[in-house]
């Protein structure tokens, strides 16, 4: 076992942990990095290069960005942080750039109206592209770590839970895939950046494998609360197969372009003026359409692009498709589906996957975790910024933006405080706890109840929700739980991924049943939440957040609070 | 398709046993992938087999394998019967297909790997001209393949950096932010050795030869820069 010591420990490599450490590091603070994969990965690392940098015009204070973000969010967002994220968009770019990163620009240089676009539930073009896309902004991250003198990094080493003593997060115990060594860190801040939990369905996702959703269950057990854990985003044009590339994206509701049709396997419309839909309004339709029986053999509605061809504006959208900052895509359709789907002269089969989390942490302004003293969060971990539906290119700004209010504030706060004390005891009872599990023998095999919890979020609490569904999710999970401590882990000492799934698959489980408990609880259709017993939304009794917290007695309890409408709120009739 | 039979070279860092392959029979499809394939055996017959993956989509790089010899990125490559699955070679392997990333970015980190600059920009953002190089370089996905194509490259030997210690300088030769002097890093890091030498491959389509080696060796008045 290997003792460290820091101000801050920031756990998450990718954009909202890096930016939070950084901007610690530069404010004075010693700062450890810890992630389970590389640092400058996660979904950052992967991400499709569209980034929000908000209207030209720095005094208009994004007022469009921030009403666009409240409206596409259906109301559920949180609007304080809303208008925080409006407001500084720009910091976002300025930020990646500081730390190496670039993003594009026009032939003079400069960020003008020429480059900037307009992904769906925009109402203006003010998003910005990034040339090398993930990579790019992965290794714009990483130059910024390696210039900081006061970030010391752990890479593939997982945090297996938190120090906490009454009430107050110390630090955190993890463990090294590579080595085998438990490392425990004690911080006098800690910020959870672990990303969202798309690959909780797997295979139905387009991200990253890092993103099993931890951070939401460490935030839980040490007594945070986790809000509108049911809007999980949908991303409406995913591959429907072959098998190896089930879930990965190929475009968004702007790919529809001005020309494009979204149709049922009949070759009927199902949706008109596509491109400039929120995510949640395309996925909805491709998913009660296919719901109504009206699908492919492979389940899916079909996106036919080709009149863009001929179109004056679609005929760029063709371009960047074929040649441009969209060519990725293409090279993938062309290995799934063929030439002729790639040049877009058939239609794709397409249907939404896992995508982002909406939910996540309640935080403030400042990133500090509501209820829990010394414990920070920022990055898609978080909740609500994006309410019901999140727009796409507004994540990358978020990053940066809370990243840097979070990594101040921690660094604030710290100057002047002592190391903290932990308790012996307290470390001894968590490192045992995690020995217990290294060689451990049993009757189930890891890896197997990680696939039974996936395919049971996917079909019971996915796309297509109702009472019976979710219920009988909840049952699997709790059937699974009770495998747990008849799980075989090898007791091998270097790269035990055995080991590190079971540490996993106990932060699987807790979200898991954290989304099917809020979508259990969200009796209406609001956002990317659909249920097919209660199809309508209800402004009248459910402009309300489900918030989810650990219990005592029933493990999680539910609540509903009132979305706190402080600026804007929706017209009813 | 139905069942074919794949080898993967098995490496153990307890060194209780030396580096054999083993044979694995799994089920696949007309499109199967490589990673299918590894996925599969480590779900369904042994959970010790080693191999890392991210994204599915040809985007993070963490999946490079040598496929029959040679580098590609296990989401994407097709599996074939009696294709043979092997790690990176030139690096330090952690287990199986796992390699480590860590000593060559501590070597790297003696060139200060950043952006250094001369003074801030006035404002910000800054007017701020791209080469087409530097995007192209960016674009890099760190999957460390350029190493195992290199017929020089060897992780024990720091006098030599390698193809991708070349593009890094090179992301920060081509930035017009930065100040030092990369091309004089380069010769350090011994990029002379490759004049005659034109064999590293980008597996994600960065043509190193063109944009990296030669200008690099033209600066240093060696060579060419066609
Ligand atoms: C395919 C795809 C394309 C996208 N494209 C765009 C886009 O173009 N524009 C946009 O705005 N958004 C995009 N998004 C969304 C965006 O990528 C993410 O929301 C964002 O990157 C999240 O950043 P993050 O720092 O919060 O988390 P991540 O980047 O996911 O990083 C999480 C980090 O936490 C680490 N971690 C997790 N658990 C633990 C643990 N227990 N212990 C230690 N470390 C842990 C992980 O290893 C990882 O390093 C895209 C998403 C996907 C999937």
């Amino acid at each position: 076992m290997i003792e460290k010591s820091c101000d801050l420990l920031c756990i998450g490599g990718g954009g909202a942990g890096v930016t939070a450490a950084i901007v610690a590091g530069e404010k004075g603070a010693d700062v450890i990095l810890v992630s389970k994969d590389h640092i400058g990965y996660g979904n950052t690392r992967i991400i499709g290069g569209i980034m929000t940098y908000g209207s030209l015009d720095a005094f208009r204070e994004g007022e469009d960005l921030f009403q666009d973000m409240i409206v596409g969010g259906e109301y559920l967002n949180n609007q304080k942080l809303c208008r925080i994220l409006a407001r500084d968009a720009h910091d976002a770019a300025i930020l990646l750039e500081r730390f190496g990163g670039m993003v594009n620009r026009n032939r003079q240089g400069k960020i003008s109206a020429e480059v900037l676009m307009q992904p769906g539930g925009h109402t203006a073009p003010r998003v910005l592209v990034l040339p090398s896309t993930g990579p790019g902004v992965g290794q714009g991250l990483s130059q910024g770590v390696s210039r900081s003198e006061n970030i010391r990094t752990l890479e593939k080493t997982i945090v297996f839970d938190l120090l906490k003593e009454d009430g107050k997060v110390l630090g955190a115990v993890c463990w090294q895939l590579t080595s085998g060594e438990i490392i425990v860190i004690k911080a006098k801040k800690t910020l959870i950046a672990t990303g969202g939990g798309g690959w909780i369905y797997y295979p139905h996702t387009d991200t990253s494998r890092a993103t099993t959703g931890d951070g939401f269950a460490l935030a839980l057990n040490a007594g945070a609360e986790l809000v509108d854990m049911e809007q999980i985003q949908y991303i409406p044009f995913s591959l429907t197969h072959p098998s190896g590339m089930l879930g990965i994206v190929v475009g968004e509701p702007f790919t529809a372009g001005p020309a494009g049709i979204l149709t049922n396997v009949h070759g009927k419309e199902i949706l008109s003026g596509v491109a400039l839909k929120t995510r949640a309004q395309v996925a909805n339709a491709i998913i009660l359409e296919v719901e109504k029986g009206n699908g492919t053999k492979h389940g899916g509605c079909l996106l036919d692009l080709k009149a863009n061809k001929d179109h004056p504006q679609g005929k760029f959208l063709y371009q960047s498709y074929s040649e441009g900052l969209f060519k990725p895509f293409t090279d993938i359709i062309r290995k799934a589906y063929g030439p002729k789907e790639a040049d877009w002269e058939a239609p794709w089969d397409v249907y939404p996957s896992a995508h982002y989390f909406m939910g996540g942490i309640v935080i403030n302004e400042w990133g500090e975790v509501r209820g829990v003293e010394n414990l920070l969060a920022c990055g898609e971990v978080t909740g609500g910024v994006h309410g019901g539906n999140r727009l796409g290119s507004v994540s990358m700004t978020e990053l940066f933006v809370f990243g840097k209010r979070a990594g101040e504030r921690a660094a604030l706060e710290i100057t002047g405080q002592d190391a903290p004390e932990v308790n012996r005891s307290l470390i001894d009872f968590q490192v045992e706890r995690l020995k217990s599990m290294i060689g451990k023998k049993g009757k189930c095999r890891v890896i197997q109840l990680k696939r039974e919890l996936q395919k049971a979020m996917w079909e019971k609490v996915g796309p297509v929700r109702e009472e019976k569904k979710l219920k009988e999710g909840l049952r699997i999970f709790s059937a699974i739980e009770e495998k747990l401590p008849d799980m075989t882990i090898s007791g091998m000492n270097k790269y035990n991924t055995e080991l590190f799934d079971a540490l996993e698959l106990r932060f699987m489980l807790s979200v898991a049943k954290s989304v099917a408990l809020s979508a259990l609880a969200r009796k209406e259709s609001r956002g990317s939440h659909i249920r097919l017993d209660y199809p309508e939304k209800d402004d009248r009794s459910w402009l309300k957040n489900v918030i989810i917290k650990k219990d005592p007695v029933t493990e999680i309890s539910v609540h509903l609070r009132p979305v706190e409408l402080t600026r804007l709120r929706p017209e009813m009739g | 398709m139905g069942k074919i039979k794949v080898k993967v070279l098995r490496h153990d860092p307890e060194g209780k046993v030396k580096d054999k392959f083993d044979e694995f029979e799994v089920s696949v499809e007309e499109k199967s992938t490589v990673l299918e394939a590894l996925m599969k055996i480590y779900d369904t017959r042994d959970s010790s087999l080693a191999f890392e993956h991210g994204c599915r989509a040809q985007n993070c790089g963490l999946c490079v394998v040598n496929l029959n010899g040679h580098p590609r990125y296990a989401c994407m490559a097709r599996i074939t019967a009696d294709a043979e699955i092997t790690p990176l070679k030139h690096l330090p392997l952690i287990r199986d297909l796992v390699f480590d990333r860590r000593p060559f970015f501590s070597y790297l980190a003696k060139f200060r790997p950043y952006v250094v600059r001369e003074k801030d920009p006035d404002e910000e953002p800054e007017t701020l001209l791209q080469p087409p190089e530097h995007s192209k370089l960016m674009s890099c996905r760190e999957c460390f393949a350029c190493l195992s194509s290199c017929p020089t490259y060897d992780c024990q030997n720091d006098s030599f950096g390698g193809p991708l210690g070349f593009v890094k300088l090179a992301q920060l030769h081509y930035d017009r932010r930065d100040c030092l002097d990369r091309v004089s890093q380069a010769r350090e890091m011994g990029i002379l050795n490759c004049m005659d030498c034109s064999a590293c491959t980008c597996i994600s389509g960065i043509p190193l030869n063109k944009i990296v080696i030669r200008p690099f060796l033209a600066l240093l008045g060696e060579g060419s820069d066609d």
